[in-house]
């Protein structure tokens, strides 16, 4: 009986790895506070195979855009195997927002928490600051630009302005 | 009841004491990621411009992909199937041909069994069990990404008669280059260069 009880406490305990909720959020501008409306918010789950060697592969991607009043609001996945999602939102003029990286050195967010409701605070990409390139490696990083099995359609015509300003850069640079 | 709770528990740890650890970078961020910093800090977007006409350099398309997504993809393709990391790791204390893996636990040793012999990291990517460029090589079956099959692809894509051909090929070249720019990566880990020392 004790067996069975402790068997049962286990699997709950681990049952709910991997179940990620209903993800929602407000995208807004980080000095003025107003919604940002058009934002692209790629959320990417993926799934680690193997035991001592080990591989990855995406296992879901989903695109959207945010609302008037800056929100967005995407379903989760319940599926014990899959890593935590990673979620990444892009708008034209502001620096790229990751949940698990910083711009411009990747440092890891040591501060971000799944909330029922994610603040997402974006600040204005300033031209003199930075470079495009940093930029959209960065946002390459991000959206694990490249993952075998994913497709990112509506991130990558968003970016892709960004992405000759780039090359312009590095071409320049040479 | 207990007795079975605590083999089970004892089976546990006796799992965890027998893992070995090995630091690696990761497939999914850290491998594509130095690949692009390579591609930025490199002269290849110039040399994709002026020697092969693709125009916007890394971001041009090839088979319905950028050059630079492609590369991507290749260092992170690298770690798949399960066992070909077997033969991503050097011990430079021993001749190309002996200085593959030969610590990894049992357990992966059978389940990686269809992937023997092992090879080195650098026999692996070029084919070279002595120094180059006098040194012995051989061909190993297995591998169809490395060095010299980036090369074989490179020159199908500059010689196909249908550019359908010329498509795939310089497709095939970049994503093995991407395979082989994972195999340098993994050189610099540390417990990359210490598998049987």
């Amino acid at each position: 009986m004790q067996f069975r009880l402790y068997a049962l406490i286990i699997f709950l305990l681990f049952s709910t790895i991997g179940c990620y909720a209903t993800i929602t959020g407000t995208v807004v501008d980080s000095e003025t506070g107003e919604p940002i409306e058009g934002a692209v918010v790629l959320v990417e789950w993926t799934k680690t195979h193997g035991f001592g060697l080990t591989y990855t592969e995406s296992y879901k991607v989903i695109e959207t855009v945010t609302d008037k009043d800056g929100k967005v609001t995407i379903a989760g996945v319940f599926n014990p195997t899959v890593n935590p999602p990673q979620v990444t939102v892009y708008k034209k003029g502001y620096v790229a927002w990751n949940n698990e990286f910083k711009f411009p050195n990747y440092e890891k967010k040591k501060d971000f928490k799944w909330t029922n409701d994610l603040a997402i605070q974006m600040v204005r990409f300033d031209e003199n600051k930075y470079t495009y390139n940093d930029h959209v490696m960065f946002i390459h990083g991000s959206i694990n630009y490249g993952l075998p099995g994913s497709e990112k359609k509506l991130m990558e015509e968003v970016i892709s302005w960004e992405q000759l300003k780039a090359l312009e850069e590095r071409q320049k640079v040479k | 009841m207990t007795r079975k709770f605590i083999a089970l528990i004892s089976y546990l740890i006796w799992l965890s004491l027998t893992f070995s650890t090995v630091w690696a970078f990761d497939d999914q961020d850290t491998h594509p990621r130095i690949t692009e910093k390579s591609v930025s800090n490199s002269n290849l977007d110039k040399y994709l411009n002026k020697n092969l006409g693709f125009t916007s350099g890394s971001l041009s398309i090839v088979n319905g992909k950028p050059i630079i997504k492609v590369l991507r993809e290749g260092s992170t393709d690298e770690d798949s199937p399960l066992c070909r990391p077997s033969n991503h790791f050097h011990n430079p204390l021993k001749p190309w041909d002996q200085s593959y893996m030969t610590d990894q636990p049992w357990w992966l040793d059978l389940y990686c069994s269809s992937w023997n012999p092992r090879y080195s990291n650098v026999a692996w990517g070029t084919g070279y069990i002595s120094p180059a460029p006098d040194g012995s090589k051989i061909t190993i079956g297995t591998q169809q990404m490395g060095w010299d099959n980036a090369r074989e692809y490179y020159h199908l894509a500059l010689t196909s008669q249908s550019s359908a051909d010329r498509e795939t090929n310089f497709a095939m070249t970049f994503q093995s280059l991407g395979q082989v720019i994972h195999l340098i990566e993994d050189i610099e880990v540390l417990d990359y260069v210490r598998r049987g020392a």
